[in-house]
């Protein structure tokens, strides 16, 4: 048949593909391990952060000092904005068995609205960076302040906080891009479908 | 600890047996060849976490591609590459040769470029069934009915054909 003969013909050429299958397995363990060091240095980083957070706090209380409060108001509450989507982008679903193409996009699409629902925790922490940074240099500028770690902060949360403003922006356009994508191959999905309860 | 041991094994086994055909599959989602390999070892990955949920060993190639499948799929939404602006002359870029076995290849990079333009439902069907797997293991494997993956059967080889015949 003709048919059989064309689909022969395609098996041969898309056989021809190779591929190195020893290096892909040592970039896959590779890359298993730079997951684990990844997560390691996160959790390290997030504790350090809050440890910090916590005795800028302490201090502030203890001390009745605004650049405290405002330290610790910047570690203990814009950090935990940025991780929370930081670790709804870093989600890396296992595939499960039952899962289908529609249903992959579907959670896919679904991902990606909550994580561009969460970048408000971004834009609210950025503000807050901002604000501090603002706060920080308001309070050298007035003398109520000479601590010499007043001249590293603003600049710092400054930076931070306009970075973290640059980020959830670019992120929020690839988020609509994705979710646009979803859409579009699951119209793909829905076509094929329709048609398939049409025999030819 | 022994769970471990075993599930790599037998991942490695799978690799073996099923690299070259996953990597087929990769190629077909992605042109770009970095991008080809970063999802050929997304789908790889995939697989390892989800061995302990594969119940009968009879499946294990509608599993596998169905891990690969969607893996696939879920990287087309989110990577905006090279790729993702669909070149319609991708496929008078190569130059003919003299030489058979640059021909043949030839050949197969036109055909993967005419697979890259085919809609997902169809270019996983075409895809399953270049692999050999049965129609009754491509509806397990894609979560279809039989007579789904016949008329998806029917309408990707169609459009394959006019692909590949320049319409």
């Amino acid at each position: 048949m003709a048919t059989d003969d064309f689909l022969d013909v395609l098996r041969a050429d898309w056989r021809r593909q190779g591929v190195d299958i020893d290096r892909v397995m040592r970039l896959v363990e590779q890359r298993q391990q730079r997951a684990r060091r990844m997560a390691g240095m996160n959790m390290v980083g997030a504790g350090v952060a809050l440890l910090f957070g916590v005795w800028f706090a302490y201090q502030a209380l203890a001390t009745g000092d605004a650049l405290y409060a405002l330290s610790g108001a910047a570690l203990l509450i814009a950090l935990p904005l940025i991780l929370a989507e930081y670790v709804s982008s870093q989600k890396n679903v296992a595939a499960r068995a039952e899962d289908t193409p529609i249903s992959v996009l579907l959670h896919a699409r679904d991902q990606a609205e909550m994580s561009r629902r969460l970048l408000w925790g971004c834009r609210v922490a950025a503000i807050i960076l901002l604000a501090c940074s603002i706060a920080v240099l308001g309070l050298s500028m007035f003398g109520r302040t000479t601590s010499t770690l007043a001249s590293f902060l603003t600049p710092i949360w400054g930076g931070t906080g306009l970075a973290v403003w640059r980020w959830q922006s670019l992120r929020g356009r690839r988020l609509a891009g994705e979710i646009e994508r979803c859409d579009h191959v699951l119209a793909e999905f829905d076509d094929a479908d329709r048609a398939g309860s049409t025999p030819d | 600890m022994k769970t471990d041991a075993i599930n790599m094994r037998e991942f490695e086994r799978i690799v073996r047996d099923f690299g070259p055909r996953l990597a087929r599959i990769a190629a077909s989602y992605e042109a770009d060849r970095s991008l080809q390999e970063d999802l050929l070892q997304d789908i790889m990955l995939a697989i390892y976490r989800a061995l302990p949920s594969l119940e009968k060993q009879e499946s294990l190639a509608p599993f596998i591609f169905r891990i690969a499948h969607n893996r696939s799929v879920s990287h087309v939404t989110k990577v905006v590459g090279a790729r993702r602006q669909l070149d319609p002359h991708e496929m008078e870029h190569e130059t003919t040769t003299p030489e058979q076995l640059l021909l043949a290849k030839q050949r197969s990079s036109r055909l993967v470029a005419a697979l890259r333009r085919l809609p997902l439902p169809y270019r996983q069907v075409m895809t399953l069934l270049l692999e050999d797997l049965s129609y009754a293991e491509i509806a397990e494997a894609l979560g279809l009915s039989l007579s789904n993956v016949g008329v998806r059967v029917n309408r990707s080889k169609a459009q394959l054909k006019a692909i590949l015949n320049g319409d």
